[in-house]
């Protein structure tokens, strides 16, 4: 593991937070319910190590709810109305989001492997996460050098050149990277079959996933959260 | 119908990463010309350029599950970055019923491919029929703080509505367009 020093927390506990967010979102839940959970899920971004992250996520929902609060109290006109429509939105977007973050925060492509394999999830969902959470910072190192072999040659990707020649800049760039894609195929095809992707067998893990006493304690706290925000409590 | 290899599955991993940064690129693209609704028109611009690779992966993976994989991308990144549940159904069941068309019915091929290049790529429009959804959100909360809402709902009323309309019309538009490049495109490099 990268950090000792923070709690981890299992992926499925995560799956549940982010899970629950969106339960809030639907349910239209009451301005201090959505502050509750955004105290919350701040407080688990700290424990999970990312607390600039946190600090970032929280301080901008202060601002939307003070903004909101403070100058679209009176709505005059559209404008006034547009704005303070779209930040409402936000406001109520920032809780999935930070649970998102939360979500995909420390937390290693294997993590979530091993946690899809518990929940015996089959291969054709499987092997397709895997490649692309893969072969994605290849895919970025590809456009990346694409673009330079073009601003060599002296195509530029500019607003103009865009507007002018649409379909010809998309072609310079969907074409050598659908190619290139090819080959990378091939080649992981070859590597995964060695590595034993294609057993038909039990497979197993280095990777342990069990549910430690910070997983049911977050589990509690949104049962607690849940009922409440039914009504059930209070 | 075949089952798909182990072969066949890192293709559509690939391909499937190939498609979300397509619609990545369409975002962006959105995000810096278009100001405040650019997420209604994400749909239509990723649908206008991402025709080739539909095309590379009807062709190359001739088997049911191949374009409901590569759509559910979409459906995970929604779902693992906090758009609601409403947001990653639609990217989940179009290319399912794209896929469906594509492998299981006998249409003439133009004409089919034609139709579920369309279905999926109403994809797409998950994360934002909650624009609607949410104006209903947002009325209430507004309601809930006593305010006489009868001018400000009747100017959202015809802007939504208008809207709707006008982004769900350009997807099939779009995506008739972008095939018909991609099919430009696939002919002069990828066809054998």
């Amino acid at each position: 593991m990268k950090n000792n020093r923070y709690i981890i927390f299992d992926p499925r506990s995560k799956l549940v937070t982010v899970i629950f967010a969106s339960l809030i979102l639907i349910s239209r839940a009451n301005p201090s319910m959505e502050l509750i959970f955004m105290v919350f899920i701040t407080c688990l971004l700290c424990l999970s190590g990312s607390i600039k992250k946190a600090m970032v996520i929280f301080m901008s929902y202060i601002v939307l709810v003070f903004l909101t609060i403070q100058f679209f109290h009176e709505i005059t006109g559209v404008l006034s109305a547009i704005i303070s429509f779209i930040l409402v939105v936000y406001k109520s977007l920032l809780p999935p989001v930070a649970a998102g973050m939360f979500a995909t925060q420390n937390t290693s492509v294997g993590e979530w492997v091993a946690a899809m394999k518990k929940w015996h999830m089959p291969n054709f969902l499987i092997i397709p996460f895997i490649v692309i959470c893969r072969f994605f910072p290849t895919l970025r190192h590809d456009f990346k050098s694409i673009r330079q072999a073009m601003k060599f040659r002296g195509i530029y990707l500019s607003f103009s050149q865009v507007v002018k020649h649409p379909i010809q800049t998309m072609e310079y760039f969907l074409v050598p990277i659908l190619k290139q894609v090819d080959y990378t195929a091939q080649e992981l095809s070859a590597t995964a079959l060695v590595r034993g992707l294609g057993y038909e067998g039990q497979h197993t893990s280095v990777i342990s996933i069990k549910l430690k006493i910070q997983d049911y304690l977050l589990l509690a706290s949104l049962l607690v959260l849940l009922l409440i925000e039914g009504g059930v409590i209070l | 119908m075949k089952k798909l290899k182990v072969q066949d599955l890192i293709s559509i991993g690939v391909y499937a990463t190939v498609y979300f940064f397509t619609v990545f690129i369409a975002t962006m693209l959105m995000r810096f010309t278009v100001p405040v609704f650019h997420s209604l028109l994400v749909p239509s611009m990723s649908a206008l350029i991402s025709g080739t690779i539909y095309l590379i992966v009807a062709n190359k993976i001739p088997k049911f599950g191949a374009i409901t994989i590569v759509g559910s991308v979409m459906a995970v990144f929604f779902f693992a970055f906090g758009y609601f549940p409403l947001a990653f159904l639609p990217s989940f069941l179009f290319p399912l019923l794209a896929d469906f068309v594509q492998t299981k019915t006998k249409i003439a091929d133009k004409s089919k491919i034609m139709l579920s290049y369309t279905i999926f790529s109403f994809g797409l429009t998950g994360p934002i029929l909650p624009l609607w959804f949410m104006r209903d959100a947002y009325i209430d909360s507004l309601l809930a703080k006593g305010k006489d809402m009868t001018y400000v709902n009747s100017v959202f009323e015809g802007v939504s509505t208008a809207s709707f309309f006008v982004s769900m019309i350009l997807v099939v538009i779009t995506s008739f367009v972008g095939l018909k490049i991609g099919q430009i495109i696939y002919n002069k490099h990828f066809a054998k």
